[in-house]
Parts: C-alpha cells; sequence; structure tokens
C-alpha cells in the first residue's frame, strides 16, 4: 500500500508538463498585459540611446520647465534637461535597481532558507539568528552610512539592500520548506533511497516556488521603490538619471510644472505592476499545473458498454444516484471521469464501488457529496439523498451534509485541520447541526471516541491531529461523520492508508456502526478484500463507467465482464506461480 | 469565532500599546496662524543651540532673534541703527570703539544689562568655536569705562564690526546664564521674547511668550510666536495654505505663482548672498590651468548669467560679475559687462593659454546643491572646461570644501559689507580662501582699505574689485533673492540683504 | 510556550548587542572627522582636539562603544553631540509619533489586507482579477506619491485634514487621529498589497487542502471554514510578511515625515546619519532594534500559539 501511495505522489510531482505552464500563463490575459508591458520598458529601457536624440544630462536653459513640444516629447525638466530622454534612460536606473535587489536577496536568502529549514539544527539556529540581525538592522539607516562611507553609486547601493532583505527569501523558503520536509511523500522518497540534494531540489522547490516566484516580483517593486525613494532624499546619484530623482525634480517644481510627476510615478507604477501581476499569473500557471495533475488523464475508449446500473432492491432506499456524469475543461474541449453511471443504495446495505486509480469513483463519490472541485463539471438525471431530489449539478447540499450524509476521506492525518482539537473537531458539526453548548458537544465527541473504539477517549480528544496516529485519526474521522447519525455513508479507500491489524479494526467498526446506526455505506475502494469482507453489493468501474454490479458473492464466483474477471485474478491468492497476473483485456 | 478573538485580541494589545506610549508625550495642540496672538513661520532651517557662539549669521540665528536683543539693530535698508547701544565712536585709528548703553534693560532672570554683561557677552563670544567668531576676532580687549558704557579695542581695524555687533556676536544673554553655563539649552536674553521650554517640541515646534517687561513692546504686536521647521519647501507651503503657519520662509520662485494664485503673498527682496564658484587653485597646483588668468576669464565667459537668473531662478536674482553687494561702496555696475555670454572668445582663450584640450576642475558635490550646478557643468563643458563634482556626504560638505583638497567650490555666501566678504575670501587664513592664496596686490589693497577712514574706503573697495574681476579670482554667477511667502493678514516688510529677516518685520495687517 | 517564549528573548537580547556593535563600527567608519564637524568652521586645531578627547573620540573603537553601551544599559544615552539634547529625552518625545504611525498603518493595512486576500482566494475570477489591480496599483506607486496626491486632494484642496504637523494624543485625541490620517494612509496602500497577495496565495493554498473539503463534507458554513479554519492555517504566512511590513514601516516612515512635516524619529535619523551625531544614531538603532524584537516575538509567540506542534512541546 505504502508503494502504491509513493508512486502516486512522485508520479504526479514527475507529471510537470512546463510547455503546459507557460501555455497557461499566457491564456491569462492579466499575465500577457504583464508581459507585454515588461517586454517593452525593458526594451525601451535599453534602446534608450537609439530611441531619442536627447541626452539625459544636457542641460538647456531655454527648455526649463517647457511643456511639450515637437522637439521634446515630454517636455524639459526644472534644470533644462529632456524628460523623455531621462524617462528612458532612467529606465535602466530603475530596472538595474530592482534586478540587482532581487537577485543578490534570492541568491542569498533561498538557499540558505532551503538548507536551514531542510537540515535544521546549529546551521538553522545560526542562519535564523544571522537573519534577524539583518531584518532588525533599520535599512534605511544602514542604506545611509554604507552611502556615507562608499559613495552613492546605485549599483552598490541596491546590492546592500538586496542583502538587508534577503531574510524575506529566507524566511519564506524556510517556513515553506519545513512545512513540506515531514509531509508524507518526501518520506516516502527517502524510504525509496533519493538523495537528499534531489529530494531537496525536487519536491522542496516545487512547492515552495510559487511564494518565492510572488515574493521576487514584490521585491522587485520595493527595490525600485526604495531607489526612488533615496533619490527623492536627495541621495541618490546626482549625475545618473533615474526615476526617482525625476520625482525628485518633479516634486521641488510642483506647482510651476505639475504634469511633471506624471511620467515618473507612471513609469514607476506600471513596471513595479507588471512585475507584481506577473508574479500572481505565474503562480496561477503552476497552481492550476498541480490541481491538473492530480487527476490523471487517460485516454476514455470510445467504447459504449451495457448500461449498467447497480440498483439496490427493494425498501428503504436513502441514496439514488442515475445518469451521474463529471467532466473537466480540457484544451479543446472538456474530458469526461464519469461518465453515465448509476446505483442506489438501500438502508443497512454496504455498496462497493470498486476500480484501478482512475475509475473514476472517487469523483462519482464527490459528485454525490458536493465535494468536487470547482472547475468540474456534474450532471445526473436524478439525485435523491435521504429522499431529498437534487437538481442536477448543484453542488450544494444544504442541510444534509454532515446530518444526513456524511463523508469518510482516504488520507486520516492530512484531513484533520492540523490547528484544532481532535475533541473540538468532533464537536464542530453537533453544535453546528445539534445547536449542543461547548460543554454538551464535547461530551458527546469523547463519547463517539469511545464508540469508534479509542481507548482513551478523554486524552485523544485533548489531542492535537499531530500527536495521534494514523489509525486513530482514521477513527476519529469516522467518529466525525457519523456523529450527527447520517444515513448515508460515504467512506473513500478508508483502509488504504493504514496498515493490514488497522484495516480489519476498522473494517469492524464500519461493520458495527451500520448496523447499530442503520447506515447505507457506499464504501469506494480498489480492493477486493475488503470489499469480500464487508460489502453487500459491488459496482465495478472503469474509465468512468459501470462495468458490472450485482450481490457481491455473484460477482465474485461469476464475474460477467472481462475486466472483473481480470481484477479479481489479479489477486495473488491461489495463483500459478510464474504465470501472468493478469489477462489483457482487450474490451 | 476562535479566529477573530485572536485578531481582536491582538489588535486590541496593539492599541493598548500605542495609547500607552503616544499619550506619554508632551506638547501642545498646534493652534494655528492667523490671529495677532500668534506669529507661527515654517521656516527650513533647524536649531543646534541657542548660544549665540554656536550659531552663525545663516538662518539659524531667528531661533535666537526673538530671546536675544543685539547691541545695535540692522534696519530694513541695511543700515546700522541703535539698540541696546545708543550711540558710538572710534577713535582716530580706528582700533576703538566706544559705546554708550541703555540704561533701562534688564534680563529676564533679573540681572542688569550694563557694561560688564558687554564685556561678558563678548568674551564668551570670542572664545566660542562657531562659524561667526572669526568676525570679530579682531577685538583683543573689551574695557568697562563707566556703567554704561563700553570701549571694544581691536588688534586690527574692523570695518565690519558695527554690522558684526547687529548679528550674533552683538547678543546679549545675561552673565548670569553665561557663568551657569547652559545657555546652549536655556537661552535668557533681554529680548522681546522668552523661550517657553515647556510648549517648545524640539525639531517640531518652538515657541516663544511675550516678554512683558520688554522696554520696547509696540515693535512686537505678536504675543506669541512660534518657528516651525520643515525641511521639505512643499510642506512649508502647505502648512501656510492650511493655515497653520502665517509665514514660510526660504522659498523658492517655482512657488511663487501657485502661493499666489491661492490668495497668499510673495515677498521678493534681495539675500544678499552670492553664487558662484570660488577658484581656490589660482596657484594651479591641482589644477594646472587654473593658474592662468586667461583659464579663469575663459569659464566666466562661458556661462550665460542672464539666462541662469531667467531661466532657474524665473528672474529672481541679479547677475553678476562681481562678488561684492551690488548695492555696496565697492560695487562697479561697468564691471557686470566684463564677461558677457561668449563660448567662442572663451575657447578661444583657452586655445590662446594651450589649454585647447581642456581644463578639469574638480569640485566636492553635495545633495543639498540645487540645480545649478547641472547647469554650470554643462555651459562649462561646452568651452572644453570639465566641473567635475566628487560627491561627499552633506554634512561634511562645508568641511571638505574648505579643506583645501579641492581646486574650486560652488558656494552661495553671504556678502553684504565689502569688508564682510573680504574676511571670509581673500584674506591669507580666510575660511573660503580654503589654499591660503596670496597675491600682494590683493593684500596692499585689503591693508589700505583696513586703515582708510569711510570716505576713503569706496575708491579702494572698487579698485580691489576690478582687480579681482580683471583676474577673474572667482566666477560669481548671481546675487539671489530671498523668497518669503505670507498669509494676507500678516504685513512682511522686506530687510534687504536678509535671508530671513527679524521679527520686528512681521506685524498683523491692520 | 514558555521555552519558547524565554528562548526568543534570549536571541532578541544577543541580537541588540550584536547589531549595536556592528551599527557602531559601521557609523565610525563613515563620519569622517566627527570633532571638526562638531565644532564648527571657526575652530584652531587645539580645539578640535579638546573636542574629540571631550568625547572621548581618541580612544580605540572597542574603548568607546565598552563606553557607550555601559551607559546605554541603564537608559542613559548621552546628549546629542550637535544639539546637546538629552537623547533619551528626544526619543521619548519622538518614538510616539513615529510608533502612531508604524503600528496605526500596520493595523489598517493587515485589517484591509487580510479582508482583501480572502476575498480574492474566495472569488477568483474577475473580481479577483480587479482586486489584484488595485492591489497592485497600491503597492506599485511610491508612497511619496500617494502622500502628494493625498495632501494636494484631501488636506489643501478639501480642508478635511491636517498638511503637517502631529497633535499628541495626551492634547486632543480627535486631533491626533486627525494628523495620523493622511501618512498612515500614504504608507498602509503599499503595505496593504503586499499582505493582501500573500494572504490570497495562501488562503488558495490552504483551501487546497483535504481537510478543507472534509470541512465542507460536515456541512459546516463557508464562512465558519474560511474564517475559523483557513484563516488560521493561513495565518503564518500572514504574521510573516506582517512582522517584514512593519520594518519597512519604521523606514518609509523617515521619508513621510518628511512631506508631513511630523516630529518622529525618521527625521532624528536623517539628520544624525547625515551629521555623523553618533550617540543619536545608535539610540535610534538600539530602539529600532528593541521595537524590532518586541514585535517579532509578539508575532512568534501569536505564530506559535498558533501551531500547536510549537504550543504544547
Amino acid at each position: 500500500m505504502t508503494s502504491a501511495l509513493a508512486t502516486t505522489g512522485i508520479a504526479t510531482a514527475q507529471r510537470q508538463d512546463r510547455r503546459g505552464t507557460v501555455a497557461r500563463l499566457l491564456r491569462n490575459p492579466l499575465g500577457v498585459i504583464a508581459i507585454v508591458i515588461i517586454v517593452l520598458v525593458t526594451l525601451a529601457s535599453l534602446l534608450a540611446t537609439w530611441l531619442t536624440p536627447h541626452s539625459p544630462a544636457v542641460t538647456d536653459l531655454a527648455n526649463v520647465l517647457a511643456p511639450p513640444s515637437i522637439e521634446h516629447l515630454l517636455g524639459g525638466d526644472g534644470v533644462g534637461r529632456d524628460v523623455l530622454a531621462r524617462l528612458l534612460h532612467g529606465g535602466q536606473t530603475s530596472l538595474a535597481a530592482g534586478a540587482i535587489t532581487v537577485i543578490v536577496a534570492a541568491a542569498i536568502g533561498v538557499p540558505l532558507g532551503l538548507a536551514a529549514g531542510y537540515y535544521g539544527g546549529r546551521f538553522d539556529a545560526v542562519a535564523r539568528t544571522v537573519s534577524d540581525a539583518l531584518v532588525a538592522l533599520p535599512a534605511i539607516i544602514v542604506l545611509l552610512v554604507v552611502m556615507a562611507i562608499l559613495g552613492s553609486q546605485m549599483a552598490l547601493t541596491m546590492a546592500v539592500f538586496g542583502v538587508m532583505i534577503a531574510p524575506g527569501f529566507f524566511r519564506l523558503t524556510r517556513a515553506a520548506t519545513m512545512r513540506v520536509r515531514n509531509e508524507l511523500y518526501v518520506d516516502a522518497a527517502r524510504v525509496t533511497g533519493l538523495s537528499d540534494m534531489r529530494i531537496m531540489t525536487r519536491h522542496v522547490m516545487r512547492v515552495v516556488r510559487a511564494p518565492i516566484i510572488i515574493q521576487a516580483s514584490m521585491m522587485f517593486g520595493v527595490g525600485i521603490s526604495i531607489q526612488a525613494g533615496l533619490a527623492f532624499l536627495g541621495l541618490g546619484d546626482p549625475n545618473q538619471a533615474s526615476w526617482g530623482s525625476m520625482l525628485d525634480d518633479a516634486f521641488a517644481n510642483i506647482y510651476a510644472a505639475p504634469d511633471l510627476v506624471i511620467a515618473p510615478g507612471l513609469a514607476i507604477g506600471i513596471t513595479v505592476g507588471a512585475f507584481a501581476i506577473l508574479g500572481n499569473a505565474l503562480r496561477d500557471a503552476l497552481e492550476d499545473d498541480d490541481a491538473q495533475s492530480d487527476t490523471n488523464p487517460e485516454d476514455i475508449d470510445a467504447v459504449v458498454g451495457d448500461h449498467v446500473r447497480a440498483t439496490a432492491s427493494g425498501e428503504d432506499i436513502v441514496l439514488e444516484v442515475a445518469g451521474l456524469e463529471v467532466s473537466y475543461p480540457y484544451p479543446g474541449g472538456e474530458r469526461m471521469v464519469v461518465s453515465d453511471v448509476t446505483f442506489s443504495v438501500a438502508r443497512g446495505e454496504v455498496l462497493g464501488l470498486v476500480g484501478e486509480s482512475g475509475s473514476g469513483k472517487s469523483q462519482s463519490a464527490f459528485a454525490v457529496l458536493g465535494l468536487l472541485p470547482r472547475e468540474a463539471e456534474a450532471r445526473w438525471s436524478g439525485l435523491r439523498i435521504a429522499g431529498e431530489s437534487i437538481p442536477s449539478g448543484d453542488a450544494r447540499r444544504r442541510d444534509l451534509a454532515g446530518r444526513r450524509i456524511a463523508y469518510v476521506p482516504q488520507e486520516p492525518m492530512s484531513n484533520l485541520d492540523p490547528t484544532f482539537r481532535v475533541g473540538d473537531q468532533i464537536s464542530e458539526p453537533l453544535r453546528r447541526h445539534r445547536r449542543l453548548g461547548k460543554r454538551a458537544a464535547w461530551n458527546q465527541a469523547v463519547e463517539l471516541l469511545a464508540r469508534v473504539g479509542i481507548p482513551d477517549p478523554d486524552g485523544v480528544a485533548r489531542s492535537y491531529p499531530h500527536q495521534i496516529s494514523g489509525g486513530m485519526a482514521q477513527r476519529v474521522l469516522i467518529a466525525i461523520a457519523i456523529s450527527c447519525e447520517p444515513d448515508v455513508l460515504i467512506a473513500d479507500e478508508p483502509t488504504t492508508a493504514l496498515d493490514v491489524t488497522v484495516q480489519a479494526e476498522i473494517l469492524d467498526l464500519l461493520r458495527r456502526l451500520r448496523v447499530e446506526n442503520g447506515m447505507a455505506i457506499v464504501l469506494v475502494t480498489h480492493d477486493f478484500g475488503v470489499v469480500a469482507d464487508i460489502c453487500d453489493r459491488v459496482a465495478v468501474m472503469r474509465h468512468g463507467q459501470l462495468l458490472e454490479a450485482g450481490e457481491t458473492s455473484e460477482v465474485f464466483d461469476a464475474p460477467s465482464h472481462p475486466y472483473t474477471r481480470a481484477l479479481l485474478d489479479a489477486g495473488l491468492e491461489g495463483k500459478a506461480p510464474f504465470s501472468r497476473l493478469s489477462e489483457k483485456v482487450t474490451r | 469565532m476562535v479566529r477573530k478573538r485572536k485578531t481582536s485580541l491582538f489588535i486590541a494589545t496593539m492599541a493598548a500599546v500605542t495609547l500607552v506610549v503616544t499619550s506619554c508625550s508632551g506638547g501642545s495642540e498646534s493652534g494655528g496662524g492667523g490671529s495677532a496672538a500668534e506669529l507661527a513661520i515654517a521656516t527650513g532651517s533647524q536649531i543646534n543651540s541657542y548660544d549665540p557662539p554656536d550659531v552663525g549669521d545663516n538662518p539659524a540665528s531667528q531661533y535666537l532673534q526673538p530671546v536675544y536683543d543685539t547691541l545695535v539693530r540692522i534696519d530694513e535698508d541695511a543700515e546700522v541703527q541703535p539698540r541696546l547701544a545708543t550711540e558710538w565712536e572710534y577713535d582716530a585709528t580706528l582700533t576703538e570703539l566706544t559705546m554708550t548703553l541703555r540704561d533701562d534693560v534688564t534680563f529676564t532672570d533679573g540681572e542688569e544689562f550694563d557694561a560688564e554683561a558687554v564685556k561678558a557677552n563678548l568674551e564668551h563670544f570670542l572664545a566660542g568655536t562657531g562659524p561667526a567668531v572669526r568676525t570679530v576676532s579682531d577685538i583683543e580687549n573689551v574695557e568697562v569705562v563707566d556703567e554704561h558704557v563700553v570701549r571694544i579695542d581691536l588688534a586690527t581695524p574692523n570695518p565690519a564690526l558695527l554690522r558684526y555687533l547687529g548679528l550674533t556676536a552683538g547678543m546679549m544673554a545675561s552673565p548670569a546664564a553665561i557663568a551657569g553655563g547652559d545657555l546652549a539649552t536655556t537661552p535668557i536674553g533681554s529680548g522681546p521674547y522668552v523661550l517657553d521650554t515647556g510648549a517648545t517640541v524640539p525639531q517640531s515646534r518652538y515657541v516663544y511668550t511675550r516678554n512683558e517687561d520688554y522696554w520696547n513692546a509696540e515693535a512686537y504686536p505678536y504675543e506669541e510666536v512660534a518657528l516651525l521647521p520643515m525641511v521639505d519647501h512643499t510642506a512649508r507651503l502647505n502648512a501656510l495654505r492650511t493655515g497653520q503657519a502665517d509665514v514660510a520662509n526660504q522659498m523658492t520662485s517655482r512657488f511663487i505663482d501657485e502661493a499666489e494664485s491661492a490668495g497668499l503673498v510673495a515677498t521678493i527682496f534681495p539675500s544678499g548672498d552670492v553664487m558662484g564658484l570660488d577658484l581656490f587653485d589660482r596657484a594651479g597646483t591641482f589644477s594646472p590651468g587654473l593658474a592662468d588668468p586667461r583659464v579663469r576669464q575663459a569659464m566666466n565667459l562661458a556661462i550665460d548669467r542672464e539666462q541662469i537668473v531667467e531661466q532657474l531662478y524665473d528672474g529672481r536674482g541679479l547677475p553678476s560679475t562681481q562678488i561684492f553687494n551690488p548695492d555696496s561702496d565697492a560695487w562697479v555696475d561697468e564691471l557686470n559687462d566684463a564677461y558677457p555670454y561668449d563660448p567662442d572668445a572663451a575657447r578661444a582663450l583657452l586655445a590662446e593659454s594651450g589649454h585647447a584640450d581642456g581644463v578639469t576642475v574638480t569640485i566636492p558635490e553635495y545633495s543639498g546643491m540645487g540645480d545649478l550646478l547641472a547647469v554650470l557643468k554643462q555651459q562649462l563643458g561646452e568651452v572644453g572646461i570639465t566641473l567635475e563634482g566628487k560627491t561627499v556626504p552633506d554634512a561634511q560638505a562645508n568641511t571638505e570644501m574648505r579643506s583645501g583638497n579641492y581646486p574650486a567650490a560652488l558656494i552661495q555666501l553671504q556678502s553684504n559689507d565689502p569688508w564682510q566678504a573680504i574676511q571670509l575670501m581673500l584674506q591669507p587664513n580666510s575660511p573660503w580662501n580654503a589654499m591660503g592664496f596670496e597675491d600682494p596686490s590683493v593684500s596692499a589693497l585689503i591693508d589700505s582699505a583696513r586703515n582708510a577712514g569711510e570716505g576713503e574706503r569706496a575708491a579702494i573697495y572698487q579698485e580691489l574689485n576690478s582687480y579681482l574681476v580683471d583676474e577673474a579670482w572667482f566666477m560669481p554667477v548671481l546675487f539671489i533673492d530671498t523668497i518669503m511667502i505670507s498669509s494676507a493678514d500678516t504685513e512682511l516688510t522686506p530687510y534687504k540683504y536678509s535671508v530671513v529677516p527679524p521679527l520686528e518685520a512681521f506685524r498683523p495687517k491692520a | 510556550m514558555v521555552r519558547f517564549v524565554a528562548a526568543r528573548l534570549t536571541s532578541g537580547i544577543i541580537l541588540v548587542v550584536v547589531v549595536s556593535a556592528i551599527s557602531f563600527w559601521l557609523i565610525y567608519l563613515g563620519s569622517g572627522d566627527i570633532a571638526r564637524t562638531i565644532v564648527g568652521d571657526g575652530a584652531t586645531d587645539e580645539q578640535v582636539v579638546v573636542k574629540a578627547q571631550e568625547l572621548g573620540l581618541d580612544q580605540p573603537i572597542a574603548a568607546q562603544f565598552l563606553m557607550w553601551s555601559s551607559r546605554a544599559i541603564i537608559g542613559d544615552f548621552g546628549v546629542s553631540w550637535f544639539t546637546n539634547q538629552g537623547i533619551s529625552t528626544l526619543i521619548t518625545a519622538k518614538l510616539p509619533v513615529t510608533l502612531s504611525i508604524a503600528v496605526g498603518s500596520s493595523l489598517v493595512s493587515a485589517a484591509v489586507g487580510i479582508a482583501l486576500g480572502v476575498a480574492a482566494a474566495l472569488r477568483r475570477g474577475w473580481l479577483d482579477r480587479a482586486l489584484q489591480i488595485v492591489a497592485i496599483v497600491g503597492f506599485a506607486l511610491p508612497g511619496f506619491w500617494f502622500a502628494l496626491v493625498l495632501v494636494a486632494t484631501l488636506s489643501v484642496q478639501a480642508g478635511l485634514f491636517p498638511a503637517t504637523g502631529y497633535v499628541p494624543l495626551s492634547a486632543s485625541p480627535s486631533g491626533w487621529l486627525s494628523s495620523l490620517v493622511l501618512p498612515v494612509a500614504s504608507l498602509a496602500i503599499g503595505v496593504t498589497a503586499a499582505i493582501a497577495q500573500q494572504v490570497r496565495s495562501a488562503v488558495i493554498d490552504v483551501l487546497r487542502q483535504d481537510y478543507i473539503r472534509s470541512l465542507r463534507s460536515r456541512g459546516l458554513s463557508g464562512s465558519q471554514i474560511v474564517f475559523k479554519h483557513a484563516l488560521r492555517n493561513a495565518s503564518p504566512s500572514a504574521l510573516t510578511v506582517l512582522s517584514l511590513q512593519f520594518i519597512n514601516l519604521l523606514g518609509g516612515a523617515v521619508i513621510i515625515e518628511r512631506i508631513f512635516a511630523l516630529p518622529g524619529l525618521g527625521q532624528m535619523t536623517l539628520d544624525a546619519t547625515v551629521q555623523g551625531d553618533v550617540p543619536v544614531i545608535m539610540a535610534i538603532i538600539v530602539f529600532t532594534i528593541v521595537i524590532v524584537v518586541v514585535v517579532n516575538l509578539i508575532l512568534d509567540v501569536a505564530y506559535g500559539w498558533l501551531n500547536p506542534k510549537v504550543r504544547i512541546a
């Protein structure tokens, strides 16, 4: 089980389509605008000498505070220099200021943050102290002193500033590294023997890059602003045209020629803004990339199977799903992950929804629960939960969620809010749905914990998620799910993440609860062993379609669909040595 | 909502901390100007010490004016008038100045103003280290002749002494306060106002309240005077526009139109400050070209003074080739035509002197310099003279300029009385003769001026002036104007040759 | 938790000492001939030497630092070399001004920034984009540009707020607030944007976590999920950026104080650094670090308290 999980994690990490990122970026109109602006500004600045015949330093007394004219497109400043020339050449200064700041800050902050977050220990302690010291030094003062000693060259000043704000990158990187460091897939990667460097660069950088990129774009802007500020205070290099010194001159002449503030102000605003927008757009493009790779696209065979339905028989049907379809937007159209799925479950029944990863079983479960992500589209010809009908495509479950229908997720540790005590998380739905007071809800939470078989319910209730084991966490999640005595329980691979002995206990628990509460349970799983153990009926899914359904014993004894047969055969028990694990299925 | 509670707890804590800290501060509410009761002046200068010897005759002295009387008064025409001294007379050698003092003046701590007080003050001043001290360093003795008669003995004649006694050197503090030693923080004088240390917030608001027993109360109609230091020009104008101040001083010409359209009044008069290049290196040590008068003359021909004044200063200033005040005895009108704007002639002179391929002059450059330098660099560059700026920190600018390590500097200096200019720039040990350059003709002329009587000095000064202009000792550019902006209900009398007019210049409009 | 706080306090103190030493050395290097600058133009060489001895400038740096720190520990920061005013008095007079601006801006921008960030994270689509642009404009234009525009429109034209000057809280609470509105607004605009960005990003990240989906399955209301769970989990990022921005604000105050003629530490710092007034600069540095350490401590405590792994340990 562990290896399967690790495979999923690493596989999705590897599935990084860089061309996809750029494509997504370019589809974001803001991203495009930002890129265009940045390119234009950079080009204009670099080509300044060719774009204007005037020099930024030449003063022409006849041109002092002159309004725009053919000769001087933006007029003259307080000393008669050509404003356009200063704007274009000044761009070089300002862009360089931003670039130097970011490069220096990132070059220092990111590697050190990575190392500190990953290795911890004394290195971390020392690095943090240095970082705190840098942060505590007032940047302006240090810059003033440095300029007093070493002169006011812009490059040096901005490099020093870069050093001073490196802690920004350091802290972000370190914090994110620490968060990620202990997450499962990194541990898994360690188990499978990947080296430290590879672990760090691969996994951690991928998670950390988004805040770093945003930070970098902000820092670029801050660099430009600081340089402008120093120039405004009159401390910049007087021989260098910059947007900041233009603002300084503009302010001194604010009444005589108020429009002098427009050009440099806009230049700074638009450039800095473009970088910030770009940062955001990049972040969005990267994040959507992650989201999409979670749901594995697979080729959908255009095979139309028999219309299979997994309907329950007779009385007291608490969950009815008919004609369920789930699709996601995909370049060039949409991608169906669930197609025409129909099933129902009666009170006290356990329906197993079986299939490989990517079969659409979890997606179906989420669709029923209304938990699909924003970009997904779900449709159905019928959905009734505990007798209440839900219009097609509607994800709201109003009073149903938590009360009539509940969800037990697959991965216990990541499904508990790490910042709240266990008891609080159990109490929460109780207080909401049953209107219980704090103490009453807490007591009931403790009772529930006892009921799901936790030995020290009081202690566990007071604990935080990080203090309990995976098995206990799963029981907690079950406790939460049953707390308001729902009619339907949808359990998504509730035992996959647990080891075998605990699995059995959880299944026992579910069995017990089914009887005690009279719940209907939909058990999503890829494990036929679990199906055999607890399910009354089973429905087999593949490529988003129902292939086969029926009573468990019947399906097991005589599977009608070749795919089902292959799955059953794939179990190792009773298999002839050296024979193929499964038959290839062509249909 | 637990999260919200935490947020509000955090906010509440910060707010509480802020409240506690901010409530522990003194200072009264900032009232506005606009009434006869108070005059609020937004000024560009700061103050470091209230002890006269520490303060120059530059704008900072405005912080001392309300508290101290001076021995004599400089009136609006820059003439010397009686104040604490009613009469005075030089002896024939011009080395003994006898002054008769008022007998009805007391310091605000009860001490009598008398000849002893004058002696104590002058001696205290001479022991100081501030920029104005050397102006009266000729004084070698102060003699108490009578209770209200004092005699000042000079080592050498000082033609501008009387003028200096109307400035910081002549400020009279209570002898008890001098002996007490903390005049720097607590000024005690006999002036029209008293420093209100309770209401004063350093670097924010300096408050002076009326001295009830002042001997000339009608000259000072305001009950209270407040000085508000604000470095930024725009901030000063804004303070004026929103009624927080009645006067903004040390403004520039770029603000005049806006002020007038807002119903404010701009008052413009000559400041007596000359701006230009002081060419220390006439011996050619750093910049060999500067030793040749033709090179220096070329510099004077290379700049277009008229256009500079017209465009950079909006006409508020007087182009000048001379370092002496236009209103003084030393000024010669024709000398102003000696160097018209003629870049070709400049280049010809440079070629003739063998420097056709250029001359480089390095000067200290600091951020507070303003626009003039950029234009000078430009125009001098056009004839082949490279004016190179070496950046130095603002605070060390003065020290650097006078260090003797540079061939020249861009200066702005007070030049009212010709003797003042001589003391500042022309003597071997003058602070603004940074390389100690000496010239026998100049030294001789200075000596005769020193010893000449009132009537004869004018001719000597003019001869000196002509020599300096012919030899292009300096490259002066202009005499700039003082620009003050005031509210419509404040009447402001222009005081010639002051960067910041004295308090008696202000009255509420009737 | 107690050990956590104690550890942070200790490192804070070490920080103050180390930074003071480094700053002392840096400033000393940069100040040129301080004694001459103090006594001024008219002084003779002997007078300069006397002054230097008086101020201890002829001693080696280490000795001077020891002298200074032995007095600083008991709160005696000496007098300004240039104005002869007691520094502790000066600072206690000016600190409230700068703090009012910095803390005020922090609070305003935290409140608005968090609201904007959450809104942007929840409502992707056009509102998110619009908020981004607004926030970015606020961040991109320099604070002093806003200051100028605000003064020109809201103060000079409309007369709603004073253009210059500071009213202490003790003199008049309404006057105090009024004199702070424009300076705080000028600074807060940029900081709000930075906070909004990070909060948006952090909230988006949190909302993608598994437990959020589980919370939804329990029928909890949207606002409960966002404000109770998501914000708490997103708060480390918000706190990080808040602490960084607070320090920026202390620096930004230098320029803002000049435009609004506010008698705060910013102006004092500028003058002192330019002049080389070493006692003043050192005092300012110490105070600034202490403020920073205190603010960071508060934020770290909040951090630690919000993170159960730290709280329990």
